[in-house]
């Protein structure tokens, strides 16, 4: 047995441009065992609840994250609505699920690219993040913003888009596409990421499950939920199935996000030819008196809204469990037995979101 | 069609006497752990466990309510994973949860107040109910 030492990982590392720590116990470049540590950035957003009314912790629940913001938003509405009983309009709900599937789109194409500078193949994150500002670009046309929209309103959405926005969304999501289709090739096939991802932090798919992971990094090892199959929203309308892989290794992951950014624009085609006319919200009154558990599928996997009410306007409790919260578990799990040099990847490939995760 | 699979939220209320063995049945269910919370509510702390049934997408929820100043038994156990939500029940509420697998001992979010998300009546009823027990000879 060589010598064991403990090495520090982040918080702060070029690799990982979020704030976690890992303290890693490594025997000869080999990772025995990694404890995670959090807490550099807590916000206590979920203690704002005695300040701002239900209404306004729509606003302030979107700022928990800057990529999944709109699924924030949505999921919390989702809660407060099923609460108070509130049937939204069917085109707010077409509407709530094209935007959702468009930061999908953001935010794959976003983890990509990072991915890739992780490898080093800095002309590949160029190409991804220049793609996802067609996204963007497009998300702005159509929502006014770029990382917060603020179109999630209990009762409905505050924004719709016309006849021309739609045309040019799909027109845009056809290059954005073709596009993908370009770098597909080389994030699936070239040497030097397969070197880099191929039998690279294996998680099984009975670890996944007994570690409770959830999300594409869940799916890469096999787990098919996906909690857009509880049909909220317009999925329930929609034709799809959870794109899984058996590998359970970094290019599993790799492989599952490329795949869900072509299911996200089928979603949109879908959901743009099925969306009927008419309002886009509910005028709301009273307060919400009640409880409910929400499960939103985010970017990153599944996300879990929890509100308890009791008739005023401020929440007696609002908590929100993150995917990345969830997936922590597994990433040590996944790091045993790894090599030193492979950290900074594998810590990448559950897409962590530490702002979410201290919300 | 997308077959549309409804959300089925399943709530049981147990005795916190009952916490491990119902934890157990869950785990041997083959569910997944999915998320543990808590709410101050009436002077009281309600603890809640999450399980999903992924198959079937069904989630179930164990609901325990206890004093502010009850010992509760950890559940890492039985789900390894939960040591995250424990030790933030623990920090952020003061939920007095033994035996956490992996013990960041309320220094998991790094944050210099006590309990920061307990309301002000719920830190002056455990501090009495503290009081009432070293006065009647408890361990607190």
């Amino acid at each position: 047995m060589g010598k064991r030492s403990v090495v520090p990982f982040g918080p702060q590392h070029p690799v990982l441009p979020e704030p976690i720590h890992l303290d890693l116990v490594i025997e000869d470049e080999k990772i025995m065992e990694a404890i995670p540590n959090i807490g550099f950035i807590h916000r206590g957003l979920e203690g704002l609840t005695e300040k701002r009314d239900f209404k306004q912790m729509t606003y302030v629940i979107e700022r928990t994250c800057g990529i999944c913001s709109f699924g924030h938003g949505m999921g919390y509405v989702e809660t407060i609505e099923h609460i108070m009983g509130v049937g939204v309009p069917d085109r707010a709900k077409y509407l709530r699920t094209i935007w959702h599937e468009m930061s999908r789109i953001h935010s794959h194409l976003l983890w990509l690219g990072l991915m890739a500078d992780a490898f080093g193949f800095e002309s590949l994150f160029y190409q991804a993040w220049r793609i996802r500002e067609k996204i963007l670009d497009l998300l702005e046309m159509t929502t006014g913003g770029r990382v917060i929209f603020s179109v999630n309103k209990v009762g409905g959405v505050i924004r719709d888009i016309n006849a021309e926005q739609e045309k040019e969304m799909l027109l845009g999501l056809a290059k954005v596409e073709q596009e993908i289709k370009e770098i597909e090739h080389t994030f699936l096939n070239d040497y030097s990421v397969q070197s880099r991802l191929r039998g690279v932090g294996i998680l099984t798919k009975e670890q996944a499950h007994a570690l409770g992971c959830c999300g594409p990094f869940a799916r890469a090892s096999g787990l098919s939920y996906d909690m857009r199959k509880l049909g909220h929203e317009a999925y329930g309308e929609l034709d799809f199935e959870p794109i899984i892989s058996n590998d359970g290794d970094s290019y599993a992951r790799c492989a599952v996000r490329i795949n869900e950014l072509y299911q996200s624009i089928d979603l949109i085609r879908q959901a743009f030819a099925k969306m009927p006319a008419g309002d886009i919200a509910v005028d709301v009154k009273g307060m919400p008196n009640g409880e409910y558990f929400n499960r939103v599928e985010q970017p990153r996997g599944e996300a879990v809204y929890y509100v308890k009410a009791d008739g005023t306007k401020f929440l007696n409790r609002f908590r929100l469990r993150t995917p990345t919260f969830a997936n922590l578990a597994g990433l040590c799990e996944m790091l045993k037995g790894a090599e030193y040099a492979d950290v900074g990847i594998l810590a990448l490939t559950i897409d962590p979101c530490i702002s979410c995760t201290e919300r | 069609m997308a077959e549309v699979v409804e959300p089925k939220n399943v709530q049981t209320e147990i005795p916190l006497e009952a916490l491990l063995v119902e934890v157990m049945k869950k785990k041997e269910a083959d569910l997944r752990f999915d998320q543990a919370h808590v709410v101050y509510a009436n002077g009281k702390f309600e603890l809640s466990y999450s399980f999903s049934d992924d198959d079937a997408y069904r989630f179930e929820n164990l609901r325990v309510i206890i004093d502010l100043t009850e010992e509760v038994p950890s559940i890492t156990r039985i789900y390894p994973c939960a040591f995250l939500y424990e030790n933030e029940m623990r920090e952020l509420f003061g939920v007095k949860i033994e035996m956490i697998s992996l013990d960041y001992k309320d220094k998991l979010y790094r944050i210099n107040e006590v309990n920061p998300m307990l309301p002000e009546a719920g830190k002056k009823l455990m501090a009495e109910e503290q009081e009432k027990c070293k006065a009647d000879g408890g361990e607190q």
